[in-house]
């Protein structure tokens, strides 16, 4: 971590004053980066007052506090849906909480939270549904009623973790396509997904979070926002620091709030965010000078379905933003699924804000925290892996005919024989029925009828994610294999059965 | 230019793709296909300058012709992510330099994998 500079050139209120005479000189973040190359950062310091930053990417854990006001008779809400999407409630009578993830009952991956708060900032009307065990002070049980944002006393965007520092980006080892929060991760790592503005990015432009912290004012969803401390998660050692925000949802516009869904995984909100970096110090104008060359991070194989997932290479956000980048020996294709366009746009607002007189800075109250760590989840119970339930697997090579595999599978009482080259690489699987079916059919040898695209699994994998995949391809066991495709082992649906019934 | 030859059952046995490129001398890619025994579709690219001589070559054998979009991406849906364009197996979603999305129609073959990709449904299939 550099350190923090003390050689104070400016203050807060003498910047505040240059706003409100409309001298002050706003420039955005990516404009930041050619005038400290150009000019230094000590001329840059004396001329440059602010540096505004943005991103708008899809943020899960984002969501809005409302308050309806009291029903006649009053009811105090047990459960609610707002357009079929359950709220939390367990606050007073008419408070609830909209989150951005939670999924409508009627249109589950299509339509949720997040979509509610999107028609909700349109001006759209709200269908709410409640329902209560009625009390001597609260006698209604029931509610179906419309309302738009006007109507509610309150409505405050409130998102727990938002603008992550930086994130890293996706890629898929698997050879089928998988649906993650990180978009669809085509096989045999075809493509790279990643998230965050670079240069843009609102933390990464203040690193130590000089300025940063509690009541820092900042742009939220085409509104004026608050930090109200770290987001949840918050990890500035390694730069993946996050903060909290609030912010007043009537004041917001639908163009910076809006609601996603992601094939398979489900609903989220993208949330433009964007906060003013005074430049009160030669080192904030060195630090706002960082270029996406200067930020790295891992592109992780998101087809191991564990959270520690292995990193393939090291990567800038100048090269994921170029499009392309080189992965295993390949040139493979790179999405942002934060919107870059967004984040200038919010990086502009804000500064057309400051510009004209109508954004003020705010200094924190308190910053936020530099030397906090992440812990993962502490597990009680173990869960299974595949490890513990593969059983060895009964193999044979393509050579052999269809009577030797039948025979095999009489004497080792299996359904499933998996076809290896001498070398015990993995080349095919057939059952008991397809052995079966090519009696019927006359077929003699086994290469006719091998099945060639077979689904497998690794010794680390859950159970759980086992399950999913027998599930998904209607198929009742998978070979167990190594990094190079040698057969290991299999898990079957029986070996699975069987811990159900212990 | 992607042309989209469509014809039915009744022609799927005769040797109506050969006979075009041996008459007209014009030599295509083939990008899909998929043909059975109800009749078939073949998206086939065609130099621009040879393009309305292979639609009327193909036209006057009593085969469909269109010339048509696959795909549209909704303006006022999209917000330039991008995360269709690495989906995309043919470089018809492009990034322009003010980091816009934008789809190129012509290079485009239909394949459909950019609509499950978008989180803001703002590509559609056009029927």
């Amino acid at each position: 971590m550099s350190p923090i500079t003390n050689n104070t050139t400016k203050t807060y209120e003498e910047i505040n004053e240059k706003i409100k005479h409309g001298d002050a000189v706003v420039v955005t973040a990516e404009e930041m980066v050619k005038i400290v190359e150009e000019q230094g950062e000590k001329k840059a310091a004396k001329e440059i007052d602010v540096v505004t930053t943005g991103t708008m990417g899809a943020m899960c854990s984002s969501g809005a506090f409302l308050n309806f006001g009291h029903s006649d008779p009053p009811i105090k809400m047990e459960q609610l849906w707002l357009n079929d999407v359950e709220a939390y409630h367990g606050n007073a009578a008419v408070d609830c909480y909209i989150g951005a993830t939670k999924m409508s009952t009627i249109k589950p991956f299509k339509y949720g939270g997040g979509h509610v708060i999107e028609d909700l900032v349109s001006g759209k009307e709200i269908t709410l549904r409640a329902r209560a065990y009625g009390t001597d002070c609260y006698p209604r049980t029931s509610l179906e009623t419309t309302f738009t944002i006007e109507d509610l006393n309150q409505a405050i965007l409130c998102n727990p973790r938002n603008a992550y520092q930086r994130y890293n980006a996706a890629t898929n080892g698997r050879d089928e396509t998988i649906y993650t929060y990180m978009g669809k991760l085509l096989a045999n790592y075809g493509n790279v997904t990643y998230s965050g503005s670079g240069c843009l990015s609102p933390l990464y432009n203040d690193p130590d979070y000089e300025t940063i912290g509690i009541g820092t004012r900042i742009f939220l969803g085409g509104g004026v926002g608050y930090v109200i401390g770290e987001g949840t998660q918050h990890n500035p050692r390694n730069h993946f620091g996050t903060i909290m925000v609030k912010g007043d949802l009537k004041q917001m516009s639908p163009e910076y709030l809006k609601g996603a869904a992601f094939t398979k995984y489900g609903t989220t909100l993208y949330v433009g965010l964007g906060i003013p970096i005074p430049i009160l110090n030669e080192g904030l104008a060195r630090k706002t000078a960082i270029s996406d060359a200067d930020i790295t991070t891992e592109v992780v194989d998101y087809g191991v379905p564990r959270r520690d997932r292995p990193s393939l290479r090291k990567v800038t956000y100048q090269e994921l933003k170029s499009g392309r980048i080189e992965l295993n020996g390949k040139t493979v294709k790179v999405s942002s699924l934060s919107s870059l366009k967004m984040a200038r746009r919010v990086a502009q607002t804000l500064k057309k804000w400051i510009e004209e007189g109508r954004f003020f800075l705010s200094k924190p109250v308190e910053t936020l925290p530099t030397t906090s760590e992440v812990k993962p989840m502490k597990i009680t119970k173990e869960i299974q892996y595949v490890r513990s339930i593969m059983i060895p697997a009964v193999t044979t090579t393509t050579e052999a005919s269809i009577h030797e595999v039948a025979k095999l599978i009489v004497e080792k009482n299996v359904n499933h024989i998996v076809v290896v080259d001498n070398n015990k690489t993995l080349k095919g699987i057939v059952t008991s029925f397809d052995i079966t079916r090519a009696v019927a059919n006359n077929k003699e040898k086994l290469e006719e009828i091998v099945v060639r695209r077979v689904y497998t699994a690794k010794p680390d994998d859950p159970l759980d994610a086992v399950v999913k995949e027998l599930e998904t391809h209607k198929i009742s066991a998978l070979p167990v294999i190594d990094e190079k495709k040698k057969v290991l082992g299999i898990v079957t649906s029986e070996e699975i059965s069987k811990l159900v019934a212990r | 230019m992607k042309i989209m030859i469509i014809f039915g059952s009744d022609r799927v046995g005769e040797p109506i793709t050969a006979d075009v490129i041996l008459e007209k001398k014009v030599p295509f890619n083939i990008l899909t296909a998929k043909i059975d025994k109800k009749g078939g579709e073949m998206l086939i690219e065609a130099p621009d300058d040879k393009a309305e001589e292979l639609i009327q070559a193909f036209r006057s054998r009593g085969i469909r012709v269109e010339t048509r979009k696959f795909v549209e991406i909704l303006p006022h849906k999209c917000i330039h992510c991008g995360q269709c364009y690495s989906i995309c197996p043919v470089d018809a979603i492009i990034y322009e330099d003010d980091k816009s999305i934008t789809l190129k129609q012509e290079n485009c073959i239909g394949c459909l994998q950019c609509i499950d990709a978008c989180p803001l449904e703002a590509i559609t299939k056009v029927s």
